[in-house]
């Protein structure tokens, strides 16, 4: 568990602000947890339209759902929780898998007139988000939250519903295979 | 440096990149790194990572406060909403139903079946960096049976 912070101790404040119905509180977490919220989903569905309904959906469950908050869990990781699976619901909503997505990218790709000429374009940053999305879900989500949004490995287990030792193997097998894609 | 800084450095590689670590802690990270290929390696994908974080798009901010307050103002609670319609839809078609579309949980939460305090990677038991791809794929299957 993250030590307490000036920042996790801000969170509390305002956490308590919105479940005793405060707005701007509530609207105050919304923009503070934006970034993370919406990362999470595009790392989920690999699709950025999906993913802007599925943070739609978590805030609201999220405000809906703040009477139940106990702060058992630091709110952010309770909110990726609902992020995750939000954005799982919407992916099954709408019948579009990621993997579908995934194959349709490569197919555009394999269709580029010049492969060699596409390859020089292509920048080591582009290459490793490619990369990252190729890594099975749990993987990529492990890999995503604690590079990316600098979350303990009790955090991800927190936020993926999994113990601590799976969040971490899933985080070393994920960086192993990026090694590997990248080399 | 042995098999055993390998691991901790690696653990530590996303907060040394985020400059989040003690200053004496990322000066044993950064002299681990200038002799460690295999290490500075993963930190290079690490920092790669870093710099490719999805911007948020124009709106989606206001879009989402806008949904937040909607809800709000609806009393935040569907089931009343179908209770509504529904009587509405009685009293206009007869003897009509309607049925609503369950909402689901978004709240539920998959079994967890392993303690963690039982489990002997939380205790640098293992040296996951040393493992094979294979070697962590089957670890994982076990702790997630």
């Amino acid at each position: 568990m993250r030590p307490e912070t000036a920042e996790t101790r801000a969170d509390a404040a305002l956490v308590e602000r919105a479940q005793s119905g405060d707005a701007n509180a509530r609207e105050e977490l919304v923009r503070r947890y934006m970034p993370d919220v919406y990362r999470t989903t595009v790392r989920v569905l690999g699709d950025t339209d999906l993913a802007q309904d599925a943070t739609q959906d978590a805030f609201v469950n999220a405000m809906g759902g703040l009477p139940r908050f106990r702060g058992d869990a630091s709110f952010r990781t309770w909110l990726l929780r609902i992020a995750v699976n939000a954005a799982r619901t919407v992916g099954r909503r709408s019948g579009r898998r990621r993997e579908v997505s995934l194959v349709l990218a490569e197919s555009e790709a394999s269709r580029a007139p010049d492969p060699a000429r596409h390859a020089v374009n292509v920048t080591e940053v582009e290459r490793a988000e490619r990369a990252l999305d190729q890594l099975p879900p749990k993987q990529r989500l492990a890999v995503s939250m604690r590079v990316q949004q600098g979350l303990s490995y009790a955090e991800i287990a927190s936020a993926l519903s999994c113990t601590e030792g799976a969040a971490r193997v899933n985080y070393h097998l994920g960086v192993k295979r990026l090694r590997e894609m990248l080399r | 440096m042995n098999s055993f800084d390998c691991e901790a450095i690696r653990d530590l590689l996303p907060s040394l990149t985020r400059g989040e670590l003690l200053s004496h802690e990322a000066t044993l990270a950064e002299l681990h790194l200038e002799s460690c290929a295999a290490c500075q390696a993963e930190a290079e994908i690490v920092r790669l990572l870093q710099t490719t974080l999805t911007p948020v798009p124009a709106g989606l901010e206001t879009r989402v406060i806008t949904a937040v307050r909607r809800r709000r103002l609806l009393g935040g609670r569907p089931a009343r909403l179908a209770l509504a319609a529904t009587l509405a839809a009685a009293l206009i078609g007869g003897s009509l139903i309607y049925d609503r579309a369950g909402v689901t949980s978004d709240l539920d939460v998959e079994a967890v079946s392993w303690a963690a305090a039982q489990d002997p990677l939380l205790h640098g038991g293992s040296q996951l960096s040393e493992l094979s791809v294979e070697e962590l794929e089957i670890l994982l299957a076990e702790l997630e049976q």
